[in-house]
């Protein structure tokens, strides 16, 4: 489909709400009476709770509750993981779905990362409700603490729940072992490289908020939270946390200042505000402070990785091998396991045909925050892994990695094609991008930029990242194969009132991704409105249809499917009612700009409002045709969708410092159909930038003790607009088959190469050096001490 | 955690601002609060009393003085020190140091008083106010005291409001330049020197000093006296540092000592040259 306004860059409607601090978020939401909530986190990574003392808490200014674990154990069940690697039977019922090791609302005797929440505070006042943390006494008695998932694996490691022997949450596989080990002993050429994908710490502009209210007399329960699934969170906090009737519990997402994967997570302060709501018969309040975050949120990557590639020393790669170990922290968060095993570990061969390949996820259990997904979470590890090991073959048989990567590639002619690893790859011209990245950045004429930069007393070099990015999540039954305990399609609803003013009301909640703009751009060419006639409502499951939320750039490819089916469908019942009033046929009323005629009467002609309104009169219908134009459709893609694509990024390092400009960013992504490219083109800078953080600053880091030390942001670095390069964004489009648009997915997937990229220009930069590899973060100290090592030698 | 209430007094003469100061222990003067309010919410700092400066008149602006030296209003914000042509001709590192601070929106609050007040807090403007041998007029109970910058750093915290900042005419054929590694999260520096040359064919004098995290700020003397007499050249810079314990360069995490105090003589080398190569230098 083409026109005016779908595929048009239209400035999105909900901008100027949240330009001018318009929007309301949930920490804007005050009800009533409404009483506050502060959660008292444990100081430990690793203790027994032996004893929680609140009395003096109690007797605190304002004071209304004091909640611990001891109260809540028979009140509700642990949050559920309903990810579970290695495509498990479904479990479902019962809760909770056998996942040992599942999180307690509040510790009962354990608390298990520094931030594991052990008692709530409801106070009148926020400030009283953090005031009686302090008050709060609890009796520790510290156990010993394991952080990383290599040492949790390790023989005589302390062991963080009984149910779990050696902290081993999944062992899990893709690939054929056999032939992968047998090409890489048979091979001329292996190469080999141990990496680190270190932990990253989401930080959306908002962190995440949950108001709670009871209605006594109802029964019924009202959640607002920071949700991007809030119909998924209804489903799983009614009837497996709190034991509620599904239809007394409504969730309500409004504006969300962002998430980037953290608030597709069931957290304690859920459940806590709506049971506290109850208990205390009024309204509880929880807002997160941004230090609260850095713990009480699902953090981001953490894999430690082996990989093996095995190839001709004409460039052909025939084998490819990666081990990964991890780190889940202390519990299974929501979806975190299959993002650390499925998501990663199918994804390791990207765009290249490899003969074989085989990957293998040790998942453990550590005394750190739990671990989930951070924008482009999976394959940004596997990603990584492989192109900076395509980029270390290159350079071992002499090739340039451009050239290495144009010979390997899945070529346009084999989709769909399967990698062999448990993804079939719906569509692709991956040369196409590929080439038209490389002649955009000019490579590889480089030399003379090179020469030029090391005359300024700065080493320039030039990196590829190449990428699939597996998206739009997903066809339901391959989920569940995939271990995911749930349906994973989304629907939508498109009613014309009688005064043609359309409403839109989709499944998938917006986190920030201007769903209100691209869902209406879909229907206002279909209908021949006018775009100001098109509302499109989501994020409140008492208004939206089902919907599993926004996640894995699922919303457009999937969500945008169901709107464009369902207006179709609206229009196929206008075109019923036109042919009915023209007296003609069906196939002879023309619908066209938001007119429908009789083809060859130009001068009879009906407007769409006009067909509305006598469709909701309802008079002298057709038979067999409902009054009224509302349509729901559910749709569930047939596959999942594989956006691609490549960047090159050219760093500068200073010879007498290590620091390191990103001087250029060339990427060239495909998301198949684009509805809005402003929309688009504002998410793949942010991805950019996003994976410029991984790359180049941030870094969680626990101690020892398992104390987080980058626990605010004075230590934990994020990008700033001023580390932005001047991005030079170009596409091909290369529609998918298994949706009616041909939309891919587009919110994340530009994170997934970056890493790669820089980490290939900055070895580029020192490869006369002999260096292999450097680990995440880039810091300008690592690279000072690469080029004084050549100085030392000199 | 979220900060806890504290009383708040906009004292309207310097006076009145000294005396809740001192008939509260744990009183804080605020002026732009760049490092003050930061820290009020990490816990990292305390106040029973917020002492807000900002109603106070005659706290902020810049004069030449007859002597031709510069008096600086301790309320004047870092983004008024950094455009204001008079600093730039006269003391360029101090223009540039105010302009190296945090983003716009910091500039325009922070001031000179509040970022030279911390006197380890590791801020900016100390490396140039101990090169430039800057004095700090301090209102104290009953008076006023005049100190150096190099004897505030040392003294005792006491009740006390910086109101302004003065710095001594500079010696002719003088210039300053001002470098700076930033930290990755905020822009505070993990290292920041100011060099003050006076040249007349080589260098005859030099002033020198360095500011970081965790540190008091510090005239680096070795170097110094290293640049006399010569023309600056990198080498003998990077070999001055080299000479120095590294101890003095630690207090940065994520940082080595030995980098620190390397990334520090290689600022100070392009310091040197910049001031050496300007057009003024005769």
């Amino acid at each position: 489909m083409n026109g005016q306004s779908f595929g048009s860059a239209m400035t999105a409607k909900e901008d100027p709400a949240l330009v001018r601090g318009a929007a309301q978020y949930v920490a804007d939401v005050s009800l009533p009476h409404m009483a506050h909530m502060a959660l008292l986190g444990s100081p430990h990574a690793h203790a027994i709770v032996k004893d929680v003392d609140t009395s003096a808490a109690e007797a605190m200014p304002g004071v209304l509750k004091v909640l611990t674990g001891a109260e809540l154990a028979d009140q509700m069940m642990p949050l559920p993981c309903i990810w579970i690697p290695g495509g498990v039977e479904s479990h479902f019922p019962p809760h909770p779905y056998g996942v040992p090791g599942a999180r307690p609302v509040l510790a009962t005797d354990r608390v298990r990362h520094v931030g594991d929440p052990v008692a709530a505070v409801v106070a009148e006042t926020r400030r009283q409700a953090h005031a009686a943390l302090a008050a709060v006494k609890v009796d520790y008695q510290p156990l010993p603490v394991v952080t990383t998932a290599k040492e949790a694996l390790a023989e005589g490691a302390p062991r963080l729940h009984d149910a779990v022997p050696d902290n081993l949450n999944a062992y899990w596989t893709c690939g054929d072992r056999e032939a992968t080990d047998a090409a890489i002993a048979s091979a001329d050429v292996v190469v080999e490289l141990d990496l680190v994908n270190q932990r990253t710490i989401n930080s959306p502009m908002e962190p995440r908020a949950a108001v709670g209210a009871y209605d006594q007399t109802t029964g019924e329960y009202t959640l607002w939270t920071t949700s991007q699934s809030p119909h998924n969170h209804r489903f799983l906090l009614a009837g497996l946390v709190l034991g509620i009737p599904f239809t007394k519990l409504r969730v309500i997402s409004p504006t969300i200042g962002g998430s980037f994967g953290t608030k597709g997570y069931l957290y304690p302060d859920m459940p806590l505000v709506l049971y506290l709501a109850r208990e205390l018969g009024r309204p509880v309040k929880w807002v997160d402070t941004r230090a609260g975050l850095m713990t009480s949120t699902v953090q981001g990557r953490d894999q430690v990785q082996h990989v093996t590639l095995a190839g001709t020393r004409d460039g052909r790669i025939t084998a490819l091998r990666a081990t990964s170990y991890a780190n889940l922290g202390g519990y299974p968060s929501t979806i975190g396991p299959g993002v650390a095993t499925a998501l990663m570990g199918r994804s390791i061969t990207g765009m290249y045909a490899i003969p074989a390949a085989f990957c293998e996820v040790y998942a453990a259990f550590t005394n750190t925050v739990p671990l989930g997904a951070q924008r482009g979470s999976g394959r940004a590890e596997a990603m990584f892994a492989l192109e900076r090991i395509v980029d270390t073959y290159a350079r071992r048989i002499g090739r340039d990695p451009a050239d290495v990567r144009r010979q390997n590639l899945v070529p346009a002619d084999a989709f769909p094609y399967d990698n062999g690893l448990g993804w079939t790859y719906d569509s692709g011209d991956y040369r196409a991008a590929l080439d038209l990245a490389l002649d955009k950045a000019g490579y590889p004429s480089v030399d003379a930029e090179k020469a030029a930069a090391r005359a300024r007393g700065k080493r320039l070099g030039v990196g590829i990242g190449a990428y699939v990015a597996i998206c739009g999540v997903g066809p339901s039954t391959r989920m569940s194969q995939e271990g995911m305990l749930g349906g994973t399609w989304e629907s939508a609803n498109v009613r014309m009132h009688p005064t043609g003013d359309v409403t839109v009301t989709i499944g998938s909640a917006s986190t920030g991704q201007s769903h209100e703009t691209t869902f209406a751009q879909i229907v206002v060419d279909e209908l021949g409105v006018d775009a100001g006639a098109v509302e499109v409502l989501h994020s409140d499951t008492l208004k939206a249809p089902y919907g599993q939320g926004t996640y894995g750039s699922r919303s457009f490819s999937v969500g945008g499917p169901a709107v464009h089916q369902a207006v179709l469908k609206i229009k196929d019942k206008i075109v019923t009612m036109a042919a009915h009033m023209f007296g003609v046929a069906k196939s002879d009323v023309v619908f066209d700009a938001g007119k429908v005629y009789p083809r060859g009467d130009g001068d009879n002609v009906k407007s769409v409002q006009d067909m509305a309104m006598a469709l909701w009169y309802g008079w002298n219908l057709p038979p067999g045709l409902e009054p009224a134009l509302d349509e729901t459709v559910h749709f569930d893609p047939p596959d999942f969708n594989y956006p691609f694509g490549a960047h090159v990024a050219f760093v500068e390092i200073d010879e007498e410092t290590g620091e390191l400009d990103v001087v250029r960013y060339v990427a060239v992504n495909d998301s198949g159909t684009i509805g809005n490219p402003l929309v688009v083109d504002g998410q793949i800078e942010g991805s950019i930038l996003h994976g410029l953080g991984q790359v180049l600053m941030e870094a969680a880091v626990y101690d020892d003790q398992g104390h987080l030390t980058s626990s605010n942001l004075l230590t934990y670095a994020l990008p700033k607009a001023t580390d932005a390069p001047f991005f030079e964004l170009f596409r091909t489009v290369t529609p998918t088959p298994h949706n009616s648009l041909g939309a891919k997915g587009a919110g994340e997937i530009a994170t997934v190469p970056v890493a790669a990229a820089v980490a290939n220009a900055v070895c580029d930069a020192v490869a006369d050096l002999g260096v292999r590899h450097v680990d995440m973060p880039i810091t300008a100290e690592k690279l000072w001490r690469i080029l004084n090592r050549e100085e030392a030698g000199a | 955690m979220i900060p806890q209430p504290v009383d708040y007094a906009a004292p309207r003469t310097v006076v009145e601002a000294v005396s809740v100061l001192a008939a509260n222990q744990d009183a804080r003067p605020l002026a732009g609060g760049q490092c003050l309010l930061a820290g009020l919410q990490t816990g990292d700092e305390t106040a029973g009393v917020l002492v807000d400066l900002r109603r106070i008149p005659g706290l902020r602006g810049i004069r030449s003085t007859p002597d031709g030296g510069l008096e600086v209003g301790a309320m004047t914000t870092l983004y008024e020190l950094a455009t204001d042509p008079v600093v730039r001709s006269m003391v360029p590192a101090l223009a540039e140091a105010a302009g190296a601070v945090g983003d716009p929106p910091i500039r325009n609050r922070a001031t000179i008083g509040g970022n030279l007040a911390p006197s380890h807090g590791g801020t900016d403007l100390p490396a140039v106010a101990l090169a430039l041998d800057a004095h700090v007029r301090l209102a104290v109970p009953g008076g006023e005291r005049d100190l150096s910058f190099a004897e505030y750093v040392l003294s005792e915290r006491a009740p006390r409001v910086i109101t302004a900042v003065s710095v001594p005419a500079r010696a002719p054929h003088s210039r300053s330049a001002f470098e700076k590694l930033a930290q990755q999260a905020v822009t505070l520096p993990v290292t920041a020197v100011c060099v003050e040359l006076t040249v007349q064919g080589n260098i005859v004098a030099a002033r020198v000093a360095r500011t970081g995290p965790n540190q008091l700020p510090v005239r680096l003397d070795q170097v110094e006296e290293a640049l006399i007499g010569t023309d600056g050249d990198r080498a003998t810079v990077l070999a001055a540092f080299a000479d120095l314990p590294s101890e003095p360069f630690e207090g940065m995490s994520g940082y080595s000592a030995e980098y620190v105090r390397h990334v520090t003589g290689v600022l100070t080398s392009r310091a040197v040259r910049r001031i050496m190569s300007g057009e003024w230098a005769t």
